[in-house]
């Protein structure tokens, strides 16, 4: 099980030792997503900057390329076939 | 243009008012309800994964934050907290010794639930 993390509130303002906490759960700017094992440490991190994040429990953490691509627009388009060069 | 507006034309003005708006509390209220789902799912997940790791009928043994939080006598939820408590804080400077939360530095991202012993 793993803990979705977003950050909802910017670190704008914010003392050093939250933002730290929020670096080390692997979050960087604003809406940055970072996935992190469900453990009594990250549990306790979490809630230490409680105001700034949103929490969703996931049974699969995605990569970073993979929340990346979760995240890409939609082009407006299809690619049926790429054509080699 | 010069535009007519009372910090313009001097004198004394507080920019904020002394009491918060209702639309400005709803939003506080919105806070505090999303601070608390944060802390169940927190503290749902936590549970289920230590109830995987322990045998059954142990006691679970919960970090002392996750206890705290979910303690409605150190951090009520914000259907617990009274009106008073969720849009004013005790100030030892101000008369009455109670302000409006939006007096505070930061307040949107601080949480101010409880008040000191016997106020």
């Amino acid at each position: 099980m793993f803990y979705k993390i977003t950050l909802q509130r910017s670190l704008i303002g914010l003392p050093q030792k939250s933002r730290s906490i929020v670096k080390s759960l692997g979050l960087g700017k604003r809406g940055s997503i970072a996935y992190q094992k469900i453990s009594p440490s990250t549990a306790g991190a979490i809630l230490r900057v409680k105001e700034l994040v949103d929490v969703e429990l996931t049974d699969k953490a995605l990569t970073k390329a993979e929340v990346h691509d979760s995240r890409r627009s939609n082009p407006g388009f299809i690619i049926e076939k790429r054509v080699s060069t | 243009m010069f535009k007519v507006s009372q910090p313009l034309l001097g004198g004394l003005l507080w920019k904020r008012s002394w009491r918060m708006s209702r639309p400005q509390k709803q939003r506080l209220r919105g806070r505090l309800t999303q601070i608390d789902k944060v802390i169940e799912t927190v503290t749902t997940g936590l549970k289920q994964e230590l109830l995987k790791t322990q045998s059954l009928g142990e006691p679970l043994i919960l970090p002392q934050i996750v206890k705290d939080l979910n303690n409605s006598k150190i951090f009520p939820k914000e259907s617990q907290m009274l009106p008073r408590d969720k849009y004013t804080v005790f100030d030892k400077k101000v008369r009455g010794y109670r302000k409006s939360v939006h007096h505070v530095p930061k307040w949107t991202k601080i949480s101010q639930r409880t008040n000191p012993e016997n106020y």
